[in-house]
C-alpha cells in the first residue's frame, strides 16, 4: 500500500502491524517468500475517468471502457491494463469509474517484486479500497497523503467516484489547491454535496483549514491503517497472468525433471551397487580359492603322481587285461585279431572279419565294454579285401 | 543472453541427443561389465567346485600317495636294476615257454613321478603261453610297466605269436 513517504507492507490482518519501506526495493525485500502479494497503487500511478455508458453486462462494458480509454489515453489497448467500478446502474445507462495503468510503468514499479518471484496476484488502487471502508456515507470527501502527494478522493456509498492528487504536501499548499480540485471533481460529474469529510489522522493540523473550505459539513479524523478489502478492480496485466502460468508450468516441468533425475540417479546407483556386489562375489570366491590353494595344490600333486603311475598300478591298463577285454568282445570265432599295438597313450587292434557288418559289430562291442570305458574309440570304415573279408583297424585312446 | 524459441528447440534436441548417447554408452559399458563379471563368476564357481571336489577326496589321495611312497621301489644302482629286471623277465619267459630274443637295455629315463629302467625285447610263443607270461609279469606292487607292446600273429606260423615289448620298472624319482 502507498504511504505518505514510501510504502506500507503487511498489516493485512488486525494482529499484524504494517511495516514502512522507503522504496519498492525495500518493500519487496521484506515480503516473505511464498506470501500472497496484493499491491495497492497510489492515485498518481493510474488514470481515472468517469464514464456514462449504456447498461450492459460486465464483459460488454469492459469492451466499451477499453474503446473509450483508447480515445483518451496516449497508449494503445495492449499497452495498458484497465478495469472499472460501477458507481450507479440504471435500466438504460450506468455511471462507472474506469481506471487504467500503463503496463510499462507497472512493470517498472513491480520489477523488484517480480525479480524476486513475488509477483502480485492482485493490483488495485488504494483510494478504491479506502472508499470501501466508508460504505455508510452518502457522499464522502477523503483527504490523505500518499506517494509524496495529497489526495482528495470523493466516494459515494463506499464507491470511489473521483480522486485527485495534489503535489503539495503542506497544509497551505493543499488548502490553496482544494477549491480547484473540488471544481474539477464536480466537472467530472462527481457529487460535491458532501455529507462528511474524513481527514487522515496524521493531518490533524489541517482540520481547521479544511472545515473552513467545506463549511457546515462535519469533518473528522480517520485512520487509514488497518486491513482493507481487496478492492473491486484488479489491474494485473494479462502478460503477468500468462507469465505466472508459464512459471507454474516451468515449476511443474522442474518438479518432473527433478523426479526423473532422482529416478535416474537411483538406477545409476543401483547399477553401480549391482556391479560392486558382483565384484565382491568374485572377490569372495577368489579369497576362498586363494585360501584353499595350498591344500588343493598338494592334493593335485598327489593325484597327478597317482595318474602318472597308473600304467604300473592300475591292472585295467595292463596289456594282458586289455587283450582279455578285446577277446571277450569278439562277436564270432570267425573274426580274427592279427595285430595288437599298445603305447602309453593308446592301443590299436587290427584284424579281419568275414563281413564288414561283423567288423562294425566288433567295434560297437568294444565301445560298449564297461571295462574299457577309460578309452575313447576311433576307427575308419572297414576295408573290403579281395576275399570279401573286411579288414579293420580300431584305436582306443586315453 | 536469451535464446530464441528455435535456438531453444535446437539446444534441447542437441542436449537430448547427447544425453541419449551418453546413456547408451553407460548402458553398453554396464552390459559389458556385467557380462564379464557373470562369466568371471561362473569360471570362479566352477573352479571352486572342482577344488571342493578335490578337497573332499583329500583322504583318498593322501592314502594313495602314502601307498605309493610305501610301495614304489627306490633305485640304488641303475646298472644292477637293468640286469635284475632282465633276469626276472628271462626267468618268467622260461617258465612260460616264451622264447625271448634281442634284449636291449634302454638306460634310465627320468620323469617327475618315476625313474624308468626299461628293457626292449622280442618274444615268440603260443598265444596261451604269452598270456601266462604277461599275466605273471605285471602286478600292482611290482611297478613293472609295458611301456610299448606290439603283438601279432606270426605270418610263417599262424599258431605262434610274435611280440615286441618295452618292459620297464618304475622306481621312485
Amino acid at each position: 500500500m502507498p504511504a505518505a513517504d514510501g510504502w506500507r507492507v503487511g498489516g493485512a490482518v488486525d494482529t499484524e502491524a504494517a511495516r514502512l519501506a522507503r522504496t519498492m526495493e525495500e518493500a519487496a525485500a521484506t515480503v516473505p517468500a511464498g506470501a500472497t502479494v496484493r499491491l495497492s497503487l497510489p492515485v498518481s500511478a493510474v488514470l481515472m475517468e468517469r464514464m456514462r455508458l449504456p447498461s450492459a453486462d460486465r464483459e460488454e462494458l469492459g469492451g466499451m471502457v477499453v474503446l473509450q480509454l483508447e480515445k483518451t489515453l496516449p497508449y494503445s489497448g495492449e499497452e495498458t491494463t484497465s478495469g472499472f467500478n460501477i458507481i450507479r446502474q440504471e435500466e438504460n445507462e450506468c455511471d462507472l469509474l474506469a481506471i487504467a495503468v500503463s503496463n510499462e510503468q507497472l512493470n517498472g514499479l513491480c520489477l523488484p517484486l517480480r525479480s524476486r518471484r513475488k509477483q502480485p496476484n492482485q493490483v488495485t488502487v488504494f483510494a478504491l479500497q479506502l472508499a470501501a471502508k466508508f460504505s455508510r456515507e452518502e457522499v464522502l470527501a477523503l483527504i490523505y497523503r500518499e506517494a509524496d502527494a495529497t489526495i482528495l478522493a470523493v466516494a459515494q456509498k463506499g464507491r470511489l467516484v473521483a480522486a485527485h492528487a495534489c503535489p503539495a504536501t503542506d497544509r497551505e499548499g493543499f488548502l490553496a489547491e482544494l477549491p480547484r480540485m473540488l471544481l474539477a471533481a464536480e466537472l467530472e460529474g462527481a457529487p460535491v454535496n458532501f455529507t462528511k469529510v474524513a481527514v487522515e489522522r496524521e493531518l490533524a493540523g489541517w482540520l481547521d483549514g479544511v472545515r473552513e473550505q467545506f463549511g457546515d459539513v462535519p469533518v473528522e479524523r480517520v485512520s487509514i491503517d488497518g486491513p482493507l478489502e481487496p478492492g473491486p478492480v484488479n489491474l494485473v496485466p494479462a502478460g503477468w497472468t500468462q507469465e505466472q502460468r508459464q512459471e507454474a508450468r516451468k515449476a511443474k516441468v522442474r518438479d518432473w525433471l527433478a523426479l526423473a533425475g532422482a529416478i535416474y540417479l537411483f538406477f545409476l546407483l543401483a547399477a553401480a551397487a549391482y556391479i560392486i556386489w558382483r565384484q565382491r562375489q568374485v572377490g569372495a570366491i577368489d579369497g576362498q580359492v586363494m585360501a584353499a590353494a595350498p591344500a588343493v595344490d598338494t592334493i593335485a600333486a598327489r593325484k597327478a603322481r597317482w595318474m602318472a603311475l597308473e600304467a604300473a598300478t592300475d591292472p585295467t591298463r595292463y596289456p594282458v587285461e586289455i587283450l582279455q577285454q578285446i577277446n571277450k568282445s569278439i562277436p564270432s570265432a570267425d573274426l580274427h585279431v592279427t595285430i595288437f599295438d599298445q603305447t602309453p597313450s593308446q592301443f590299436m587292434v587290427e584284424g579281419e572279419a568275414p563281413t564288414a557288418g561283423m567288423a562294425v559289430q566288433y567295434m560297437d562291442a568294444l565301445r560298449a565294454n564297461p571295462d574299457l570305458n577309460a578309452f575313447h574309440f576311433e576307427s575308419g570304415p572297414p576295408e573290403i579285401l579281395p576275399n570279401e573279408h573286411a579288414h579293420f583297424r580300431i584305436f582306443g585312446k586315453l | 543472453m536469451t535464446l530464441s524459441p528455435r535456438e531453444k528447440v535446437l539446444a534441447m534436441a542437441v542436449g537430448g541427443t547427447v544425453i541419449v548417447l551418453l546413456n547408451l554408452l553407460l548402458l553398453s559399458a554396464f552390459a559389458r561389465r556385467n557380462s564379464a563379471l557373470r562369466a568371471e563368476l561362473a569360471d570362479r564357481r566352477a573352479e571352486w567346485a572342482t577344488m571342493q571336489e578335490l578337497l573332499g577326496e583329500e583322504g583318498l589321495w593322501a592314502a594313495r600317495d602314502a601307498a605309493l611312497t610305501a610301495k614304489q621301489p627306490g633305485l640304488t644302482n641303475e646298472n644292477a636294476a637293468e640286469v635284475e629286471l632282465l633276469d626276472m623277465v628271462r626267468a618268467l619267459a622260461k617258465k612260460h615257454e616264451v622264447t625271448m630274443e634281442n634284449p636291449v637295455f634302454g638306460g634310465v629315463v627320468r620323469s617327475p613321478s618315476y625313474r624308468s629302467v626299461p628293457v626292449s625285447l622280442d618274444t615268440h610263443s603260443t598265444w596261451p603261453n604269452l598270456i601266462g607270461f604277461l599275466y605273471e609279469l605285471q602286478k600292482p606292487d611290482q611297478f613293472i610297466v609295458c611301456e610299448t607292446a606290439n603283438i601279432q600273429v606270426d605270418p610263417g606260423d599262424p599258431t605262434k605269436i610274435l611280440g615286441h615289448f618295452k618292459i620297464a620298472r618304475w622306481y621312485a624319482p
